[in-house]
């Protein structure tokens, strides 16, 4: 039996390979390194943001962003910008949703963290996060998708994130890593970060390429 | 290729768009408290935007925290952008701020560094930007306006034609391209403009722009840079300044030339550039004199395309109290999603509460309720904090204990907003008249008793539950006779030394009220009592309340309990509300007393029991169930309609004159047919030594 733990190490070993993949397969991950202001130690994480149109009749943010005095004449009206703003040519509502996966040292788990924002900055509250992202997968009826979600400061960045909570994880990834050694024989997935992010990414619209499989399973 | 004759058209533009994410207000504020201070120089930030984005979407700049750092880091695929930042100090000074200079001054920059060859050896300032901001850190508001400056040539920039360059190259060609952009990309990271040169046989190699000189003899040579543009019609910002650099460097030798707007997008891990655009023909703009600045545009409008600067308020994200409320509410649904999803937490939270009494029940209920998210708290109290207090009191501490002390409910309530600022507590420093305490017939003291009662009445009537957890017995017949005469909830503790009481008195609705509620609740294996038929506190009392501070000995005046029995009790006085309001029924949940874990209940939350009595020594609870009594001092229909006749005047009778409570119900008349005075045992008190 598997234990569903993961060391540092490992963590950044496997987030190093993903990265590779992710290049290969265009899909934005990136490995960053924070110095920790308490400790000589960088930390290691991996960082994705996707951006996506929400439907037109998504409750806009009310309060960003906002103009505020009166237009401003103060340059000459130019016939080479394109004005496509409010003309419907491009989304005009748009989402960043932002990943951030990060080792948790006492749980010795990755823990997924993530937020999402609008042009301004302001974060999408939870309750919208959920209707934005419904399109992208089936679940939503089931009621999963608000387990273990809760809003967290960041480890590293001490501003609040949405963060899914890693109580579970461990026993989650021994049943996967076990059943995975016994059915699957040789062709498991090698990469604990991989097969952890098919599972717990979904729930909150990170889905995962079918090509990491692929990829992790001929290296 | 084709130049004169044909029919050129227009070129435009696609601006940008700003996008910021949520970390870079919070580095702003972090390096304005710590690092800028009172400047207002600009600042070096970097921000990018990229080409990989789908079909339809806008035509991002991106700023992030990490855009302060030097080198900045920014995500694979990304083009940074150089820029700098402005934070002024007041609105005036952002409102009044002279906006042309601003733009002209950045435009200058790239102008000049377009004109002394900087931007040839580094394409990037070319797409160099400018943000102005004011920082309101008090309300968390951040006023902001973005300047993408584009320069303008003497005459519009035109083409031949624009098309995907799916439709005009073939695979091999397009295959060629790709591969020839990975090989710049991997020696070259994040620089976005190059010169593009596709031989006969269909190899495309990619080339710096310094290496231009040496590229513009070729026959195929073009323009290229990546696109942030999705827009099938129109390229992206950057290329107009690229424009102008190749009016002002090589138009020479150059005065028609083809443009590569290179996208480049994977999706579902199928990689695609057949999108990019290619521009046929671009007339190039004569030189202009370098000693005179170009018209330069760039203020981002607003979606009406309008220039009008922008202001968000961040206190959702980062005034801390704010944090402090959805982070409270947001564990409270976590127990909901993982455990009961039928819970309503909102009739818990909305519950408006007020709390008789600030001592360690109170304290110990107030911080539990406070746990289940409860906002409106009142508490009242007219004591003050002793020395004693603080290590049983759980809102206290010593220094609320000095000079005379501070009034209990006052220092409670400061308490529960140090602890939780989101809380909606009040304090009200008030006594409550008891029977048996005698008002006297002074009209001052009859003055003073008439508006304690209006405060307390007040207070029963505009909250939804009401806590007796004074140190009295009599204390709590006003507040009884005020919560039944009003139809509250009534949760009732009272401690012993080793003993305790918790109950919910019976629900008295209002007269003429049809309550719908049946006669006898059968359940799957008893019978339980209506929530309107059961008994208050003194229901199960068959003396009336009278002053039972009077003739007691010191230790029995000043009542002792062991230090975790308020705490156990306070608890339950609170989990006996929350599991009241879970059930369809509300107050008029009948009783329940099935202690059987398989036993059904109509709440989520389990059983929901009329009185918890428990005895510490034996560590055992109980949980009896008791008819209301037609004779109660308190609650029985005789008290509660004279009362709503005569209001305050029969109020004064019941504190001044002995035995009219008792004459008044037929208390006294049952006392001379029976002499069974077996009472309960329980002082009510606190540790008020
Ligand atoms: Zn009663």
């Amino acid at each position: 039996m598997a234990t569903g733990l993961l060391t540092y190490e490992e963590f950044v070993r496997n987030a190093r390979d993903l990265v590779v993949m992710s290049d290969r397969l265009g899909d934005g991950w990136e490995l960053r390194h924070v110095r920790q202001t308490d400790g000589p130690e960088e930390t290691a994480f991996l960082v994705k943001r996707i951006c996506v149109a929400i439907a037109e009749e998504s409750p806009v943010d009310p309060e960003t962003p906002r103009d505020v005095g009166e237009p401003e004449n103060i340059e000459d009206e130019d016939p080479a910008t394109l004005h496509c703003r409010g003309t419907g040519k491009l989304s005009e509502k748009t989402v960043q949703f932002e990943y951030h996966v990060i080792y948790s040292p006492s749980y010795q788990v990755p823990v997924l963290f993530f937020t999402a924002t609008f042009h301004s900055g302001r974060l999408v509250p939870l309750k919208e996060i959920w209707k934005f992202l419904s399109p992208f997968h089936v679940t939503r009826d089931s009621g999963m998708e608000w387990e273990s979600v809760t809003q967290q400061e960041h480890p590293i960045f001490g501003r609040p994130f949405y963060h899914l909570h890693p109580c579970h994880t461990s026993n989650v990834m021994a049943t996967i890593l076990t059943a995975n050694k016994h059915e699957r024989g040789d062709r498991d997935i090698k990469n604990y970060l991989l097969s952890w992010l098919t599972i717990f990414g979904p729930t909150i619209g990170l889905n995962v390429l079918i090509d990491y499989l692929k990829i992790d399973s001929k290296t | 290729m084709a130049t004169g004759g044909a029919e050129q058209q227009m070129l435009q533009f696609v601006p940008f768009v700003s996008r910021l994410d949520a970390g870079f207000w919070h580095e702003l504020s972090r390096r304005k408290l710590e690092k800028y201070h009172l400047s207002e120089a600009a600042q070096y930030i970097s921000g990018y935007y990229t080409n990989n984005s789908v079909p339809g979407l806008p035509t991002n700049l991106l700023l992030e925290y990490s855009g302060f750092e030097k080198p900045p880091v920014h995500p694979p695929y990304a083009f940074p952008c150089p820029g700098s930042i402005i934070v002024l100090n007041t609105i005036e000074s952002f409102k009044t701020c002279d906006k042309r200079k601003i733009l002209e001054e950045t435009g200058r920059q790239i102008w000049d560094d377009i004109n002394d060859g900087s931007a040839v050896d580094d394409p990037s300032l070319l797409s160099r930007f400018m943000l102005l901001t004011f920082a309101d850190l008090k309300k968390y508001n951040f006023h902001y306006w973005f300047v993408f400056p584009a320069l303008f040539p003497n005459d519009p920039l035109t083409t031949l034609s624009i098309k995907t360059i799916g439709s005009v190259w073939n695979d091999q060609q397009l295959q060629s391209l790709q591969k020839a952009y990975d090989s710049f990309r991997s020696a070259h990271p994040g620089i976005g403009f190059f010169i593009v040169v596709m031989t006969d046989d269909g190899t495309a190699a990619l080339h710096e722009l310094r290496e231009a000189e040496t590229c513009l003899s070729t026959e195929k040579f073009m323009l290229g840079f990546c696109d942030p543009s999705t827009m099938e019609t129109n390229p992206g910002w950057p290329l107009r300044n690229l424009l102008i650099l190749a009016a002002q460097k090589w138009s020479d030798r150059l005065n028609v030339v083809d443009v590569l707007c290179y996208r480049d997008y994977t999706r579902d891990g199928r990689r695609l550039v057949s999108h990019s655009l290619l521009l046929e023909g671009v007339k190039l703009p004569d030189k202009m004199s370098t000693d005179v600045l170009p018209k330069v545009t760039g203020w981002e409008k607003n979606d009406k395309n309008k220039s009008v600067p922008k202001m968000v308020n961040l206190s959702s994200s980062m005034d801390p109290v704010r944090l402090a409320e959805s982070s409270v509410d947001l564990n409270l649904k976590l127990m909901r999603w993982r455990l009961i999803p039928s819970l309503d937490l909102e009739a818990v939270s909305s519950t408006k509460c007020l709390l008789l009494g600030a001592g360690t029940l109170g304290c110990n209920v107030a911080r539990c309720l406070m746990g289940w998210g409860v906002r409106h708290i009142t508490l009242l109290d007219n004591s003050t904090v002793s020395y004693s207090n603080p290590v049983r009191q759980s809102l206290f501490t010593f220094h609320d204990c000095s000079s005379g002390g501070k009034h209990k409910a006052k220092a409670a309530v400061e308490s529960m907003r140090l602890i939780f600022p989101g809380v909606k507590a009040e304090a009200v420093d008030s006594s409550i008249p008891m029977p048996g305490h005698s008002v006297g017939t002074n009209a001052e003291a009859i003055q003073k008793a008439r508006k304690d009662v209006e405060t307390v009445e007040k207070l029963v009537q505009t909250h939804d539950v009401v806590f007796l957890l004074m140190d009295t017995r009599e204390s709590r017949w006003l507040p009884t006779l005020l919560t039944s005469a009003h139809s509250k909830i009534c949760i009732n503790a009272a401690l012993g030394f080793d003993t305790y009481m918790v109950m919910r008195h019976g629900f008295r609705p209002q007269p003429g009220t049809e309550t719908g509620s049946p006669g006898v609740i059968v359940g799957g294996c008893g019978s339980g009592i209506p929530g309107d038929q059961l008994g208050c506190y003194f229901c199960s009392d068959v003396v009336a309340p009278t002053d039972s501070t009077r003739d007691r000995t010191l230790d029995q005046q000043c009542t002792v309990s062991r230090p975790g029995i308020s705490m156990v009790a306070g608890a339950l006085a609170t989990e006996l509300l929350v599991s009241l309001l879970q059930h369809p029924l509300k107050a008029l949940a009948p009783s329940d007393s099935h202690t059987e874990d398989d036993s059904e209940s109509e709440s989520c939350l389990g059983l929901i029991p009329h009185q918890i009595r428990g005895f510490m020594s034996r560590f055992q609870n109980v949980l009896p169930a008791s008819q209301a009594f037609d004779k109660c001092t308190a609650c029985s229909p005789v008290v509660l309609s004279r009362y709503r006749e005569e209001g305050f005047d029969f109020l004064l009778k019941a504190f001044n004159t002995p035995n009219f409570l008792e004459d008044l119900t037929g208390l006294s008349q049952l006392y001379a047919e029976t002499d069974d005075d077996q009472v309960w045992e329980l002082s009510d008190g606190e540790d008020d030594m």
